[in-house]
């Protein structure tokens, strides 16, 4: 049906954007519609005036639409309001300078206890603690984060040795030659920067209440906790109620684990937000109040509906926000306490520090596991020093909000949960290391579950041969994993089959050249591309690579046979993997194919690599 | 009681009724300055002659100083600063035709400028100001009009 309308069509364009274009449009559209009401708009008339204000203001419009498209863009904002929240958004973390490590040599003087000995008196031997801090010549401090001991007890039963790895040198000698002390130095790790305590009080409570901490590039925040003897935790998002904690793994496995992995709640706690402009860091504690916490830990779904005696009806979701911020559900913040906030601060690529830099110390925490007598242990306090044999690394100025906004792509591809095969196997392998470290990981579908994944995991030795993982650090990795977990995925965590082969050739060599020289380049090639860090899991081994890399070796004519079989149990006081494997059926088009969650080694390459050369 | 209201007895609303509106056949050119509500052509008085609106353009360009119009930073003749500078500045009038002659040549080069003339048109005794009556004699050729004059009042100092 048509529908007729005496109004008039006008026709507008829409593309002018900028002064000209936009009072040229006006101009025309007035000269078109109003021919009849004005005719000039000449730049000296008030026609032309108004006209000009127009095109002012269509200007105006255009230029904060673009500027406010483009600061939706985290590459083209400008504003760094717009790029911080992109930053957030993204998950990238604004951070501040970052700090610099250094490895200090600690010298100490330790005298004998009986003249004559050749070794220093161990009652003296002293345990410089984490905390000491040394400053460098340009007035940096660095700040030792582990303990230096210069004794230890290796069976923990009281008896103390000196610590093998201190290098001990002659310090003073009588005339005679008659050693009366020694001079002792051992490393440890530092980091530079201060740490800075502030107090603050939380009277009545307040939801999500912010403390913004006084000094610029926070580093981290070393503890925080308050009067009554809670301990506040830095969490991702509020919405995280639990945290991981490193505690040291003493059971069998512990010289391949160092460290278990344990999940302790966090019901106190709080996220750090830093400043893109100023880069002061603002805490943000719960939305929860302490009082409910006791008995409120997990919210009670019934109070949070809205009463409604006179309806016969109930919507389809009946919660009152309110309540639900005032349980624990987003961490709860204490209330009529003080709450004392530790932090670590500073950095820069001043913190970089040249050799020999480390010259005096600022704070001293030292103490003597076999408590000597004072005179004796002040002596020993008297004579350490300090120094750095190779430079501080790792200082580094803040990003500016340009390159960080740099690091937005790559930090939105990564992500906080596990979806993808990609996205495991990245967790898997960025497991911190002193929960365990897996050397190879490889993930195959359940075939009897299928919301299930099979994860294949094996681990190193220090000799750089694979063995099965400890299961310390399975059950670290599973706790490690849950956390990234969706809620209807199951991971199943197993051993990869290790399958050790043995390798044997015969090859014709140019009788002309030197055999033993070309038999030798042969293994080395041979050992060289089988080392266990170019293997992964279900890696297939291709034969035909092989036999070339034998004839790449200048004065091989022919390679006369070549023959993987597989080695198990310990043969000829070797040990090897438990897993038989039958090679030649399993070895397709030129391709010995292993079997799933399976891994080639050649363990032993001096012993399992057999080569035979004929004329 | 029922209520029986004649169509006839009811009004029609003013805006029915805009569209209606009469225009003269005389063709509005340009608004008049100082703005006023106009009576025949719409919301503002309108000039209907060209040589009244090239008149009117050319005294607001003369009393338009830089910076004033929005958008045409450089639009007018200036004057105000030589306003404050009168009773120091002996070449006060070759100046003000410059700025004056200049301004016309940028903004209305249709109009050919003849003659200036300024006097003294009052000044207080026992105060520093004085008012000048400029006297600006001009033509535009295209619109045949020949020797106007535009008379602008200045307040110096």
């Amino acid at each position: 049906m048509t529908i007729k309308t005496n109004k008039e069509l006008r026709q507008r364009k829409y593309l002018a954007r900028d002064f000209d274009s936009l009072r040229s449009t006006l101009l025309d559209y007035a000269r078109q519609y109003y021919p009849d009401r004005i005719e000039d708009f000449s730049e000296a008339s008030v026609g032309g005036l108004f006209m000009d204000m127009a095109a002012y203001i269509g200007d105006n419009l255009s230029f904060y639409l673009d500027h406010l498209y483009g600061e939706l863009n985290p590459e083209t904002a400008v504003e760094n309001a717009s790029i911080e929240r992109a930053l957030r958004n993204a998950g990238v973390p604004i951070t501040g300078a970052a700090p610099s490590t250094v490895e200090a040599t600690i010298y100490i003087e330790v005298p004998v206890a009986v003249l004559g000995d050749d070794e220093p008196d161990l009652t003296l031997l002293p345990t410089i603690q984490e905390g000491t801090v040394f400053i460098s010549d340009s007035g940096i401090p660095f700040t030792l984060i582990e303990n230096i001991e210069f004794s230890i007890d290796p069976a923990d039963d009281g008896i103390y040795i000196l610590n093998p790895d201190a290098e001990k040198k002659i310090g003073r000698q009588k005339p005679d030659g008659t050693i009366t002390s020694y001079f002792l130095s051992l490393n440890g790790l530092c980091i530079s920067g201060r740490e800075t305590r502030e107090i603050t009080t939380f009277d009545s409570f307040v939801p999500f209440r912010r403390f913004s901490l006084s000094q610029t590039n926070v580093n981290e925040i070393v503890t925080v906790y308050d009067d009554l003897g809670n301990t506040y935790y830095e969490v991702g998002s509020l919405t995280h109620d639990v945290v991981y904690r490193n505690v040291l793994n003493t059971t069998d496995d512990s010289d391949q684990v160092k460290d278990g992995l344990r999940i302790i709640p966090a019901p106190y706690r709080f996220i750090k937000l830093t400043d893109l402009a100023t880069r002061k860091t603002t805490l943000i504690f719960g939305g929860g109040s302490a009082a409910a916490l006791e008995d409120d830990i997990i919210p009670d779904p019934s109070e949070f509906a809205i009463r409604m005696p006179y309806s016969k009806y109930i919507g389809r979701t009946m919660l009152n926000p309110q309540k639900l911020l005032t349980t624990t559900t987003l961490g709860a913040a204490g209330e009529n306490t003080n709450v004392t906030i530790v932090y670590r601060h500073g950095g820069g690529l001043s913190h970089n520090i040249a050799p020999n830099s480390l010259v005096s110390i600022s704070l001293l925490n030292i103490m003597f596991p076999l408590n000597p007598p004072n005179n004796q242990a002040n002596k020993v306090r008297n004579s350490i020093e300090v120094s750095n044999i190779f430079s501080a690394t790792g200082g580094e100025d803040s990003l500016t909000a340009r390159e960080l906004s740099t690091l937005i792509p790559a930090i939105k591809n990564s992500q906080e949960r596990i979806v993808s095969k990609e996205d495991l196997l990245a967790r898997v392998y960025t497991m911190p290391s002193n929960l365990g470290r897996v050397f190879r990981a490889a993930i195959a579908a359940n075939s009897t579950n299928p919301l299930s994944t099979q994860l294949f995991i094996i681990s190193r030795n220090s000799d750089q041969r694979l063995i099965t993982c400890p299961d310390t650090l399975k059950i670290n990795l599973r706790k490690y994993l849950n956390s990234y977990r969706m809620i209807s995925d199951a991971i199943d965590i197993l051993d990869a089959r290790v399958i050790n082969l043995r390798l044997k050739f015969t090859v014709i060599i140019d009788p002309t050249l030197n055999r033993t020289s070309i038999l030798a380049t042969i293994l080395n090639k041979l050992q060289n591309k089988f080392e266990v860090r170019k293997m992964y899991i279900d890696q297939p081994i291709i034969i035909s690579e092989v036999v070339n890399l034998i004839y790449t070796v200048q004065g091989v004519i022919a390679v006369d046979s070549i023959d993987f079989s597989n080695i198990s149990g310990i043969v000829n006081n070797l040990s090897y993997s438990d897993i038989t494997y039958d090679v030649k059926n399993n070895t397709k088009r030129q391709m010995i194919i292993p079997p799933s969650g399976g891994i080639f080694e050649i363990r032993y390459p001096v012993d399992d690599i057999i080569a035979k050369v004929v004329s | 009681m029922a209520t029986t209201i004649n169509f006839k007895s009811v009004g029609n609303v003013g805006r029915q009724y805009v569209s209606d509106i009469q225009f003269p056949t005389i063709t509005p050119i340009g608004i008049k300055t100082p703005l006023r509500l106009g009576k025949k052509h719409g919301i503002f008085d309108m000039h209907t002659n060209l040589a009244d609106t090239v008149h009117d353009n050319l005294r607001n360009l003369i009393l338009t100083n830089y910076g004033e119009r929005l958008g045409l930073y450089f639009f007018g003749a200036n004057l105000r600063p030589l306003t404050t500078e009168f009773s120091v500045q002996n070449n006060f009038d070759s100046e003000a035709v410059i700025r004056i002659k200049t301004a016309v040549s940028n903004w209305m080069p249709f109009v050919n400028l003849i003659d200036y003339t300024s006097e003294v048109e009052k000044f207080t005794t026992g105060s520093s100001v004085a008012l000048i009556k400029l006297t600006i004699t001009y033509a535009v050729p295209s619109l045949g009009v020949n020797d106007k004059q535009l008379i602008i009042n200045l307040h110096v100092l």
